[in-house]
């Protein structure tokens, strides 16, 4: 696939790029310049509206360690206009926690080029997730409980 | 068509749509979607993987039907943006409150969340049709804060 034909694709590859540099003035340059262009945070309920607080709610963000990008759909939805949804994983912090959350990235051309004009981050339900933890608990067996240094042996 | 025009236009759909939530009308909603599209794109918070294409969505709705006895939906805080003159980027915060199918004689409480969608609809001759859906639910960190505010 040439990139003309996935421009909203090839944004969310240079976001993950972005962010593994944690190059915040590459990150904000991806992003439309208006007013009403907005980041849905997976961990956040309220979205960030527009290039200030899309920048804030950056720079507030710890240094992501890896992405992966899996099944991406990229579509054309007008000429000027392309979306793309993928599942990402996320590793970030110390120790790294993974995050797999489902992205619809939305681009649109504008005189700079293409921009994202809305990226949202949808995790799984947590009620699913807690339950995933549970049963993986369960998977590791009852004999499995955690040695710890502070325990006589 | 500015923003507030097509939110004139968009948020009574959206309030149709989730108003079929209730006795789980999924025929309701399907009419609402772009019948034309190939790859219509549903990505419930629940579900494991996206739905792509009709056969999956509909797989989906029909085992809401077994797992849910009852659903209900409300939506609030629309924003509407027109990208092109057929394309509507609309996000939106869902609450759903739900009642789980359980053995018989065993109730069970209703449970609800609250989402943020990010819906695309394309203008049709009948007017607009969704044709990708994300439910984004707060991840698991920000579920136990919200938790802890609340007391639980």
């Amino acid at each position: 696939m040439s990139r003309n034909e996935a421009p909203a694709q090839d944004l969310l590859i240079a976001l993950t790029e972005a962010w593994r540099r944690r190059d915040i003035e590459a990150l904000t340059a991806l992003f439309e310049d208006s007013p009403e262009t907005t980041y849905l945070d997976a961990g956040e309920v309220d979205p960030w509206i527009g290039p200030p607080a899309i920048r804030r709610g950056l720079e507030a963000r710890g240094t992501a360690l890896d992405f992966r990008i899996d099944a991406p759909r990229p579509r054309s939805l007008a000429p000027d206009v392309a979306s793309v949804f993928a599942v990402v994983e996320k590793r970030t912090g110390t120790p790294p926690m993974t995050e797999r959350m489902r992205v619809t990235l939305v681009a649109r051309r504008a005189a700079q080029g293409w921009k994202i004009v809305h990226y949202a981050e949808a995790p799984r339900a947590p009620l699913l997730e807690l339950e995933s933890y549970y049963e993986a608990i369960a998977a590791d067996g009852l004999e499995a409980i955690p040695p710890r240094p502070w325990a006589p042996s | 068509m500015s923003d507030a025009a097509l939110a004139a236009d968009v948020v009574p759909l959206i309030e149709r749509y989730v108003s079929y939530s209730e006795g789980m009308n999924f025929a309701g909603k399907r009419a609402l979607w772009d019948q034309d599209d190939p790859a219509p794109l549903l990505m419930p918070e629940e579900a494991a993987a996206p739905l792509v294409e009709w056969p999956a969505i509909e797989a989906y709705w029909s085992k809401s039907r077994v797992v849910m006895t009852s659903l209900r939906s409300r939506t609030a805080n629309h924003r509407c943006r027109q990208l092109a003159p057929d394309i509507a980027l609309v996000t939106y915060d869902l609450r759903w409150v739900a009642t789980l199918a359980t053995a018989p004689g065993l109730a069970r409480k209703p449970i609800a969340a609250d989402v943020r969608v990010t819906a695309l609809l394309r203008r049709k001759p009948d007017g607009w049709r969704y044709f990708h859906l994300m439910e984004g639910p707060i991840n698991l960190l920000g579920m136990a804060k919200l938790a802890a505010t609340r007391g639980i």
